[in-house]
């Protein structure tokens, strides 16, 4: 008897779902974070992730409406191929062709970081996207004014209700659907990830001597499985700081001239040209860099000074065999994952 | 008729909560709440500062101002007997606006007493200016409220921001002044600090529920030229960010000064 309460209450259900408008209902979505990454910086607390805001923030991420001239969208510097970052483009450009002042960092794993920029100059996931969206170079429109186009937009308003329950679009909303998306852009699978999960990929012999002399030579700055400590460095690419003072751009102070974010080496086979400036165009000048090329000043990070003598001491084979450890960073699930293209 | 019963029937169900919630009353409403109003007055000297008239500075130079806004927080209220109200955080964000008379008086509800100095933040916190969209409502807001108020390049608010122009500058019609001041100090690394807190003290300020009591604040623009760092428009006219600009924090947050304090007659 009570069985069959139980069980014609479940159907009942069940048909009670399949009447209710799907489009309404908005699943949330729980992230699978990579066992060998540490705990995330971004407080998910404050924006659950859903199907609908991710879906929202990825259609943003692609919109051109978020430039003053309707063309120039998020994606348009950020490109999946070469891990969201502006290919081709030793300064990233922007409305109207005008040429930005910095190389265009890739976007991936941005919930581990603290600060965000080359100079470390925004403090919150959520406020990223201000940056370029006000930069008269490179989007060139105010926040008020997209939200105005957004609000005008039908198709908007009612994804934002989907996605926030909201009947106006506002900067708080916005400003969350875009990192409901770009939270979700995580790098994780590459070769390297897979052998150290223990999730069956084996690395040559080449490369497991690449990953060593990596550990002794370059991983006190590009730390962890993210590649990357998070700080601020000089890292001795240029002695001329007069176009661009770096960090101190954004602290005043001047011990911090010249210095720049320490980027993650996630995928680098593919984001080429690297350095704040892009002047370096393969892993080879890099290398050739670190080895030969460190140039002094006041600032130059201390590890790359070791006794008088600028760089660090490498061998051409040595760089050969971390040439070839770089490349077990790349993720091609990642770089080609249809959840997040354009098309 | 039907009503009423149905009202009453409500209350006899209820009578117990009721019941208890009366016996609760008391204790909660027994701090009763007055009226303050915190008025910004901007003057030049002893003049209201007007956006059409033309000023002579301490150093002989013309200005006439096209732009004064500033930001103050974070209020908080010592009685005569030493202890401390707090305007609640989520409530104490205010954004004086030259141009929009209505910004320039905080009205706030506060706690019946004898009260002995007012503290305020020009600017904000940093705490706040580190959390996410969802802590920064009104004048917070990066896309309506805080418009024109907010570094993007540094997730930051100008706390202060003050323009002009001047005939004293080569080319007057398109060579202003610009002052934005800001700076919360950093985030996981120490940046640029210009958080300053002012402290005004009164004989006395009575805040009661039958009076509301407003208390004059005058900012001086006169004196912003010629403070502890005097600034010539000739020599700098644009300060935005910089290690000059804690300078001109600890010059504009002096000139915050008490003119008085006025009761009037609540309106029933
Ligand atoms: C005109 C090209 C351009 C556009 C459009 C653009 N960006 Fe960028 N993006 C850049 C450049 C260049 C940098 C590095 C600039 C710097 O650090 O000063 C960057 C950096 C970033 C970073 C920092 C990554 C890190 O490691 O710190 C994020 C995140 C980002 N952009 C997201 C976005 C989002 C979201 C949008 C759309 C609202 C967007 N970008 C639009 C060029 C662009
Ligand atoms: C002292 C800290 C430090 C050490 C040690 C160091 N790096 Fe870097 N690396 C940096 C900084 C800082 C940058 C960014 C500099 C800039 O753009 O001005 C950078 C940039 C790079 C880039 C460019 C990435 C991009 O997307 O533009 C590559 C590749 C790189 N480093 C590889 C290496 C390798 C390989 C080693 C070891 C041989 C190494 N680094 C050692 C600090 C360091």
């Amino acid at each position: 008897m009570r069985l069959k309460v139980i069980l014609s209450g479940s159907v009942l259900g069940v048909i009670a779902l399949m009447a209710f408008d799907f489009h309404v209902f908005n699943r949330p979505v729980e992230l699978k974070l990579p066992s060998n990454f540490p705990e995330p910086v971004y407080d998910f607390k404050t924006n659950p992730l859903t199907e609908a805001g991710i879906q929202l923030g990825k259609e943003l991420f692609y919109d051109g409406k978020l430039s003053r001239t309707g063309v120039v969208s998020c994606g348009f510097c950020h490109q999946q191929p070469s891990a969201f970052t502006h290919h081709g483009h030793e300064v990233s450009h922007g409305v109207d062709d005008r040429l930005g002042k910095r190389n265009s960092l890739p976007i991936s794993n941005l919930i581990w970081m603290k600060t965000f920029f080359w100079d470390g100059g925004v403090n919150h996931l959520d406020f990223v996207p201000l940056n370029p969206m006000e930069n008269p170079l490179e989007m060139d429109e105010t926040l008020e004014n997209v939200l105005k186009k957004l609000n005008e937009s039908e198709h908007y308003r009612a994804a934002f209700r989907q996605a926030f329950g909201v009947d106006e679009i506002k900067s708080t909303e916005f400003l969350k659907a875009l990192s409901q998306f770009t939270a979700t852009l995580i790098s994780a699978n590459s070769r390297y990830d897979k052998y150290v999960r223990n999730e069956g990929a084996q690395l040559t012999a080449q490369e497991l001597n690449g990953l060593a002399l990596f550990k002794s030579k370059c991983s006190s700055c590009h730390a962890t499985d993210l590649f990357t400590d998070g700080s601020y460095r000089n890292n001795g690419i240029t002695s001329d700081f007069r176009f661009d003072k770096g960090r101190e751009e954004v602290t005043s102070d001047v011990t911090d001239r010249g210095k720049f974010k320490v980027p993650s080496l996630r995928n680098v086979e593919y984001t080429d040209p690297y350095m704040h400036d892009g002047r370096l165009t393969s892993l080879e000048e890099v290398l050739n860099h670190y080895s030969d090329g460190v140039k002094i000043s006041e600032t130059l990070d201390p590890l790359l000074l070791k006794d008088g003598r600028p760089g660090i001491a490498l061998t051409e084979s040595e760089k050969a065999d971390i040439i070839t450890f770089l490349k077990t960073l790349t993720d091609k699930e990642f770089l080609a994952d249809k959840r997040f293209s354009e098309y | 008729m039907k009503v009423n019963k149905q009202i009453g029937n409500f209350v006899t169900r209820n009578v117990r909560v009721a019941l208890m919630l009366a016996m609760l009353f008391p204790a909660l409403t027994f701090a009763q709440n007055g009226k303050l109003v915190l008025s910004f007055e901007n003057t030049f000297g002893a003049e209201p500062l007007a956006f059409d008239k033309e000023y002579t500075n301490a150093h002989g130079e013309n200005l006439r101002f096209t732009l004064l806004n500033y930001f103050i927080s974070n209020i908080k209220l010592t009685r005569t007997d030493g202890s401390v109200y707090a305007v609640p955080q989520d409530s104490c964000y205010f954004l004086v606006r030259h141009s929009v008379p209505e910004t320039h008086k905080i009205e706030l509800t506060v706690p019946e007493g004898k009260y002995s100095s007012l503290t305020f933040l020009i600017g904000v916190d940093s705490l706040r200016s580190t959390q996410g969209p969802e802590k920064r409502q009104g004048v917070l807001d990066v896309g309506a409220g805080a418009r024109g108020m907010y570094w993007q390049w540094n997730s930051g608010y100008i706390f202060f921001k003050m323009e002009g122009k001047s005939k004293s500058l080569p080319d007057s019609t398109r060579n202003g002044f610009y002052y934005h001041i800001g700076g919360y100090g950093g985030f996981d690394s120490k940046t640029l600090n210009c958080i300053r807190y002012r402290t005004l003290t009164f004989e006395k300020l009575k805040v009661s529920e039958k009076k509301t009591a407003q208390v004059n604040v005058t900012f001086d623009a006169s004196k912003f030229f010629s403070a502890q760092t005097p600034i010539k428009v000739t020599e700098k006219r644009s300060i935005m960010g910089g290690p000059v600009s804690v300078k001109i924090a600890d010059n504009y947050k002096d000139i915050f000064s008490l003119s008085g304090v006025i009761y009037s007659r609540m309106k029933k």
